[in-house]
């Protein structure tokens, strides 16, 4: 794969209508630029409604941007072939409730066409990567959330990807479930694939990143290599740098008192999230 | 077409597996069955009384079936099933059409599945045969395709409840196109351009609603209904199914998930 950035975004910009009878427009992102570079953990993060998500679902095509333009790996993102390479795991997944995990498992094979012959064992080692092996031939509707999650992980995994991208990943996962995937996390890595995940959870993410960009409304705020980013603010944790770099972004862009109202709220969603 | 053939399998399963299908089918074999104790009532026509209510229940499990279309497609999104799905090498197309044909599938094997109960009811306790049922539902075929091109339209941008409804609607005035025509006829300039316009919308479904007919031509001892008039009746619901289905596509590929 060379040493082509994975993600190449250029003045991505998305507003969305305030309904059929609305002419309000909400910019959920505002010209932003992202490069992810190959074979790194990359930390996507921010405070709700910072853009993270529309990034997300706009590199899979699940949402056209309003303008800009983005790349994945090298091919241009109208252009859904390339998502055959790709792993995704959306927030809060949900699956088809009817079919049993494997079944499901070999469905997502299949549609990424891997080969008939080699899809069973695939299923098999992609359920005991995530700790499901015993659950292969429970019905998706018996799962907890936590299951869903470690479903969701295998089904983004089972065609060996390039680049996994996974929206909030540790959500609904047990300490060992978040073990768990910090390992498969690094095994990923490991063998030449690009992770690029979302997440409110800073010390996980202060742990596994190689690199961490973080949104704010709608812009990019800081974006670098995790220690090179963090030295820039000796001794303190990402937590810290997070509400730091936040906390400015808001005075300079909104004025003290909105800023003040938005940093509350980033408080208490970062603070309810970390203490999960 | 290797995608569409799989989501159309895991759709027909995912319906075929509704437990409140089971009930509905007992349901409605006990209501044909019942049909022929109804000779005093119908004064000696129980022949045409059968036909009749046996069409009428089919042309409603085929309504019934391929309602679930139009709250599908929303639901699999709102639940993000969808998103999972079209996150991987899948064109939006290609999640439609397989939607499309499994529910289609799943409409008609129900339509079968009743049309061959209520065949051998007929065949044991009336002298109606059950080649007589072929056109009418050849034409219940017909309305399914129609309905399922508006259920995924409109699932393809409104949410669960008023994509069920708006189907709904469409199949209800459907059924009445003639009296929105004869409406037309009477009404004023602005009010008749409006109803000729929503005539003109609307999938014709009295077209494909031969029930009567037949029953009347048990009655009467002569055929009403041809193969000519079937087979033209269904090739309009075809074309109209595949302008509708284009547009659905064309609306899904544009909308955010």
């Amino acid at each position: 794969m060379g040493q082509t950035n994975v993600i190449e975004i250029r003045e991505l910009t998305k507003t969305y209508g305030g309904g059929w009878f609305s002419r309000q427009r909400t910019p959920s992102l505002d010209h932003l630029n992202l490069t992810v570079p190959p074979q790194k953990i990359f930390g996507f993060l921010g405070p709700n409604g910072a853009g993270k998500s529309t990034t997300i679902k706009i590199l899979l095509g699940l949402v056209h941007p309003s303008s800009g333009s983005a790349k994945i790996l090298g091919e241009p993102i109208a252009n859904h072939q390339v998502r055959g390479r790709i792993g995704y795991l959306p927030e809060n997944p949900s699956f088809p409730t009817h079919l049993k995990a494997a079944a499901f498992l070999k469905l997502m094979g299949k549609v990424h066409k891997l080969p008939a012959e080699g899809l069973d064992d695939r299923v098999a080692v992609c359920l005991k990567l995530v700790g499901l092996s015993d659950r292969a031939s429970s019905v998706i509707k018996e799962f907890s959330r936590g299951m869903l999650q470690r479903l969701g992980i295998a089904q983004a995994l089972v065609n060996q990807p390039d680049l996994v991208i996974l929206d909030e990943p540790l959500n609904g996962l047990d300490p060992y479930g978040r073990r768990d995937l910090k390992r498969i996390f690094l095994d990923l890595k490991d063998n030449g694939c690009t992770v690029f995940f979302s997440s409110h959870i800073l010390s996980d993410a202060e742990d596994l990143c190689d690199h961490v960009s973080i949104m704010n409304r709608g812009q990019l705020i800081a974006d670098g290599d995790t220690r090179e980013l963090l030295a820039q603010s000796p001794g303190k944790s990402l937590e810290e740098f997070f509400f730091e770099r936040v906390d400015q972004d808001n005075r300079s862009r909104f004025g003290s008192e909105e800023a003040e109202s938005v940093l509350e709220l980033v408080r208490r969603e970062a603070g309810g999230t970390t203490e999960s | 077409m290797d995608n569409v053939l799989a989501i159309t399998r895991s759709t027909f399963t995912q319906h075929a597996r509704s437990k409140s299908l089971y009930l509905l089918w007992i349901v409605l074999i006990v209501l044909i069955t019942c049909a022929n104790r109804y000779d005093v009532l119908s004064i000696g026509r129980s022949s045409a009384l059968l036909i009749d209510l046996g069409l009428v229940l089919i042309s409603l499990v085929g309504a019934g079936s391929v309602l679930v279309l139009g709250f599908e497609v929303p639901r699999e999104l709102r639940q993000k099933v969808a998103e999972n799905l079209l996150s991987k090498p899948v064109g939006r197309d290609q999640y439609l059409t397989g939607k499309f044909f499994g529910t289609v599938l799943f409409a008609i094997s129900n339509v079968l599945f009743v049309a061959i109960g209520f065949c051998i009811v007929a065949a044991l306790s009336h002298d109606a045969s059950p080649r007589q049922l072929l056109l009418p539902l050849l034409g219940v075929i017909g309305m399914i395709f129609m309905l399922a091109s508006a259920g995924a339209l409109f699932g393809a941008f409104m949410g669960e409840v008023p994509a069920v409804v708006a189907t709904f609607l469409v199949f209800w005035l459907g059924h009445s196109t003639q009296l929105i025509a004869k409406m037309a006829d009477r009404s004023g300039t602005t009010a008749h351009m409006v109803l000729r316009a929503v005539y003109g919308v609307l999938p014709n479904l009295d077209l494909l609603n031969t029930r009567s007919d037949l029953s009347q031509s048990l009655f009467a001892g002569a055929p009403i209904v041809t193969w000519s008039y079937a087979a033209a009746s269904v090739g309009y619901a075809l074309l109209y199914s595949l302008v509708i289905f284009i547009a659905a596509l064309l609306v899904f590929r544009q909308r955010d998930l």
